[in-house]
């Protein structure tokens, strides 16, 4: 499935795979650990080819290449393996983790947020932490309340954490081998409704920095900063928008923490006006620190309030109606977008 | 072809008069150049002549009346001419209010421009944006037509504003951004003239330009500083701003850049005038032209007389003694002359400021600028204006430039002291009138 030489098409999922596959091959110090990230563990006719990978089988195929000692399926209990990566990433390995589902991290918040992102500073530096969290988010495909939140916010306000929020496979492919290199502590946030998106990988695909923007659509009349999934739902919008001589710019700003201020200021310096899409809750979140940033620092650059389409203040509801309420949708952001001017 | 006799417009800020006498009646023949009728404004009384031969055909404005400047006073129809009442009336209808002004078409569809909304303390709705931009702009935000939603100024209204106040002729005045400083500026005449840019002298403001602009901003745009620490202009405290000419020609250039005047023509007078030699050099071809008047920078003498009254109080008396030095007819030297520049000297920081101004050009061995020495380097056109019997900065500078710019020109004006702008304005607005038209 190449579209031109160079280039392949790959789902997202497919993207997160390619980028484990290439970071263990290139280092051994590289491991897996999470809830049947290789699965059938103990169950003869599960154990080698027909291994599940994981339950959306981001992991397939990786211990049929790098066997069960760099890739383990561990027990339902996030506060004993998070607590183990972090040992491990403390003691001299790379251990990429999986916390299945964000919401689940009221199970391990000691681990990450008192253990893991606190090492390196309170040992003044003699101890790192090269852990990377790989975990799902995102709503849409009703897991309902427990298994539907996104909560990067909570991470980001943490420091010691690195927050990072692809939209597409190549952003995923690349920010993933920065993950896994960085000595320090990364969150890696996977919208599960992205994961069959397909989009390009270039065959020289390398490692993104962080703290990088990307401008997923350039535009002169308004600014939209959208996080994860919404930057897709911000293009839908912004082709809406077209047709009533909106010039929408679409940045996806990548990582949270580091956040690319410069680029979100370069924009709003060219638009003057700003809004910011987040499907986590409103309060407190990646879109209000933002919005505090640009309020701050480019207030002179300003032509309307900044603008804040988000999730309500509730859980993600099971009905399938109400649920597609509580995403942002295109209708929305290009009707917030409209009121500005 | 019938005439419309207008109200004239006698010096820069005349926005009406009164008819106070008619001195031909309706149905009279008339010849070109015959007194018709006496017009009476705030600092004149004249008459207003016949512009063409024919028959004194309708008063429009009887005696007693005030009409507007540029508004019809009479129609006069040409020899053997006759008219309809519906061609009369058409001739003398006022004006359609032009539909420029308050259209805003944004891209978004059609958005006419609104009066801005107020908030309950009377602040007009505009943007951190839009603030920003009227204040480098120099635009008055009372004055801006609204296009955001609720009657918000945005940065694109105050552009638009900026840019129809370009070409707007009437006479208005603004603070322009200087750099750190703000400079009053006093603005007219048609936006897509070459610019003129008149300086004034050591503790002077833009009022001395005021009748000689009157005729000049008929034909070109006019911008009049205050240069920093005199007039409305910022005064920083001497300790913090460099006072001397190379540092006020730095804030004026800012200023030409934020006006962005093109290849404007600087007028100089005495410390002004060194001022826009300083500009010549500094700016290059980016300079149109010069005129100097009565200036500074073109050899040593100073008048002794000004650095001692420079250095007393600020405050009537040294105030008589300026004019009175300035003016050769010293029946120009009027109390209401010498209050108003009394008012200006202890305006806060103002006089600290011009004596700091004074200080810096001055010594007791003459004028301080290195100017005479490079006038060799000066490449722009140059009319030199000079009163013959100026008591502060002798003629005799302005004859010897001439040696030194052989392709400058040279007006003497006699009868005149230090500021011909004053004592002969249709002079000096002739003399720069020719010039301007010169370098078209």
């Amino acid at each position: 499935m190449t579209a031109t030489a160079g280039v392949r098409q790959v789902s997202f999922g497919n993207a997160i795979t390619l980028a484990l596959q290439d970071a263990m091959r290139d280092d051994p110090t590289v491991i897996l650990l999470g809830e049947d990230i290789a699965g059938g563990a103990g169950v003869d006719h599960l154990v080698n080819d027909d291994a599940w990978g994981g339950p959306m089988g981001i992991t397939k195929g990786l211990v049929q290449q790098f066997g069960r000692d760099r890739v383990l399926d561990t027990p339902i209990t996030e506060a004993g393996f998070i607590g183990a990566a972090v040992g491990a990433a403390a003691t001299g390995l790379r251990p990429v983790a999986e916390l299945m589902f964000v919401d689940f991290f009221g199970c391990c918040m000691d681990q990450i947020f008192d253990q893991g992102a606190k090492l390196r500073y309170m040992f003044g530096g003699k101890a790192r932490c090269p852990l990377v969290i790989r975990t799902q988010i995102g709503a849409g495909v009703n897991a309902a309340g427990q298994h539907s939140g996104c909560h990067y916010s909570v991470f980001t306000h943490m420091p010691g954490i690195k927050t990072v929020v692809p939209s597409t496979p190549a952003d995923a492919y690349g920010l993933l081998l920065t993950a896994i290199k960085d000595d320090d502590l990364v969150m890696f946030f996977e919208n599960k409704v992205l994961y069959a998106m397909k989009g390009e990988l270039p065959e020289d695909a390398g490692p993104i920095p962080f703290g990088k923007a990307d401008i997923k659509r350039e535009g002169g009349d308004v600014t939209i900063v959208a996080i994860s999934r919404m930057v897709h739902q911000s293009l839908a919008a912004a082709k809406e928008l077209a047709n009533d001589d909106i010039d929408a710019e679409v940045l996806d700003p990548r990582t949270l923490s580091p956040l690319d201020e410069d680029a979100i200021l370069s924009s709003v310096a060219k638009t003057h006006h700003l809004v910011i899409v987040d499907e986590d809750n409103p309060r407190c979140s990646a879109a209000t620190d933002i919005a505090a940033m640009v309020a701050d620092k480019g207030f002179d650059l300003l032509d309307a309030p900044i603008k804040l389409v988000t999730a309500p203040h509730t859980p993600v509801p099971f009905s399938p109606t109400l649920e597609q309420a509580y995403i942002p949708s295109p209708e929305k952001i290009a009707e917030t977008v409209r009121g500005l001017f | 072809m019938p005439t419309v006799v207008k109200m004239p417009k006698w010096g820069l800020t005349m926005t009406s008069g009164t008819v106070t006498g008619w001195l031909r009646d309706e149905g009279d023949e008339v010849s070109e150049g015959d007194p018709l009728f006496t017009v009476e404004t705030e600092k004149a009384v004249n008459d207003v002549e016949a512009p063409a031969d024919g028959v004194l055909l309708k008063i429009v404005v009887p005696t007693g009346d005030e009409a507007a400047v540029s508004a019809p006073i009479a129609v006069i129809a040409a020899p053997g001419e006759s008219l309809s009442d519906a061609d009369l009336a058409a001739l003398i209808a006022p004006p359609a209010k032009s539909a420029g002004a308050g259209r805003a078409a944004s891209a978004r569809g059609e958005r006419e421009g609104r009066t801005a909304t107020r908030d309950a303390s009377g602040r007009v709705n505009a943007s951190p944006a839009a603030r920003k931009l009227a204040g480098e702009l120099g635009v008055d935000l009372a004055a801006v037509d609204a296009t955001g939603p609720g009657g918000r100024i945005t940065s694109g209204d105050v552009e638009r504003a900026a840019a129809e106040l370009q070409d707007d002729p009437s006479a208005r005045e603004a603070m322009v951004g200087a750099g750190d400083l703000e400079l009053a500026a006093l603005i007219a005449g048609p936006g897509k003239t070459r610019p003129l840019l008149f300086l004034h002298g050591l503790g002077g403001n833009y009022g001395t330009w005021q009748v000689a602009l009157g005729s000049l901003a008929e034909r070109h745009r006019v911008v009049a500083l205050d240069l920093p620490g005199h007039g409305k202009s910022s005064k920083p405290d001497a300790s913090a701003f460099d006072y001397s000419v190379t540092n006020l020609a730095k804030a004026v250039g800012r200023a030409i850049e934020t006006l962005k005047l093109k290849q404007p023509i600087v007028v100089g007078h005495s410390l002004g005038g060194a001022v826009a030699m300083q500009l010549a050099l500094d700016l290059g071809d980016r300079i149109g032209g010069l005129v100097l008047i009565d200036s500074a920078g073109l050899g040593r003498e100073i008048g002794a007389e000004l650095r001692a009254l420079m250095a007393g109080e600020a405050g009537s008396s040294t105030a008589r003694g300026l004019l009175a030095l300035f003016y050769h007819d010293q029946r120009l030297v009027l109390d209401r002359g010498v209050e108003e520049m009394a008012a200006t000297q202890t305006q806060p920081g103002a006089w600290a400021a011009q004596q700091a101004v004074a200080n810096a050009a001055f010594s007791d061995d003459g004028q301080r600028f290195d100017l005479p020495k490079r006038l060799h380097e000066i490449t722009q056109p140059v009319l030199i204006i000079w009163g013959e019997q100026d008591r502060v900065i002798p003629a005799s500078h302005g004859v010897s430039a001439i040696e030194k710019l052989p392709d400058a020109l040279l007006k003497l004006v006699p009868r005149v002291g230090h500021v011909p702008q004053v004592e002969a304005p249709e002079v000096v607005a002739t003399a720069i009138d020719r010039f301007a038209k010169s370098l078209a």
